[in-house]
């Protein structure tokens, strides 16, 4: 081990300046608030950096993904955004409708297409957010993520299916999912 | 057998590898041949690449700036 650097599992500057932006980017689609989510990022490094947990089994990102994750529930709790009805509302009737329009392939296009869901991801049921945000964004494990959603596999996989939908169904109407 | 909206109901999972069996390849089978679900599983691969994509998008986009007073 070279002088200077951390011991193995223990993490460094370098770890947390490198993971810093990806946790403030997750955490502002989960809460929709710059600040708030300035915030719970603050408050993730400090539990990070004083936990003895992290045993370098796991990537950095992952690790503080989910502390961050918790921290976000824990948020939305509290602010009155976490209904325990979520589940078990009856899927909208659009989720299973057609797709529209043709889109032309393009780095505009997919820039484009970046921007409608990410506008998109702020209307989803909170847990719908955060499902999408941690399997699909953040690569988290369907174990973890039903762990920080505090839901069953079975639910898990519902919430996904619909917050995938109602995205599609967004970058259908923007006009950017391609026919047939 | 299942109908399109049962198969539909299942492309997200069979999109992340969780269907096994017969199950998994009727889906997989449903979807290629039907034009309909067809267009709705291309769709939703779609969206779960962009979804990919914002991983290494850290950077706050026009979509989640505040308006400009």
């Amino acid at each position: 081990m070279a002088r200077g650097e951390p011991p193995p599992g223990v993490l460094s500057d370098a770890d947390i300046r490198e993971a810093t932006p990806a946790l403030r980017a997750y955490a502002r689609r989960a809460v929709g608030d710059a600040a708030v989510a300035a915030d719970l990022v603050q408050e993730t490094l400090l539990a990070a950096v004083a936990s003895p947990s992290f045993e370098g089994r796991s990537r950095v990102r992952t690790w503080l993904i989910g502390i961050l994750s918790h921290k976000v529930v824990d948020h939305l709790r509290s602010a009155g955004r976490w209904r325990t009805t979520d589940v078990d509302e009856a899927a909208p009737a659009d989720l299973l409708d057609l797709p529209a329009h043709p889109s032309p392939e393009s780095a505009l296009a997919r820039r484009q297409a970046m921007d409608v869901v990410q506008r998109a991801l702020g209307d989803l049921p909170p847990r719908e957010r955060l499902a999408v945000l941690l399997i699909d964004v953040e690569g988290v494990e369907r174990t973890e993520t039903c762990n920080v959603l505090g839901v069953q596999p079975t639910h898990l996989r519902i919430l996904l299916h619909r917050g995938r939908h109602r995205l599609r169904k967004a970058l259908e109407h923007a006009g950017m999912s391609r026919s047939p | 057998m299942l109908g399109c909206h049962a198969v539909r109901e299942r492309l997200s999972d069979e999109a992340d590898g969780q269907l096994t069996g017969w199950r998994a390849f009727y889906v997989r089978f449903h979807a290629r041949i039907c034009p309909t679900c067809k267009a709705v599983k291309r769709s939703l691969d779609e969206t779960v690449s962009v979804l990919h994509a914002l991983r290494d998008e850290p950077e706050e986009s026009e979509a989640e700036k505040p308006p400009r007073s």
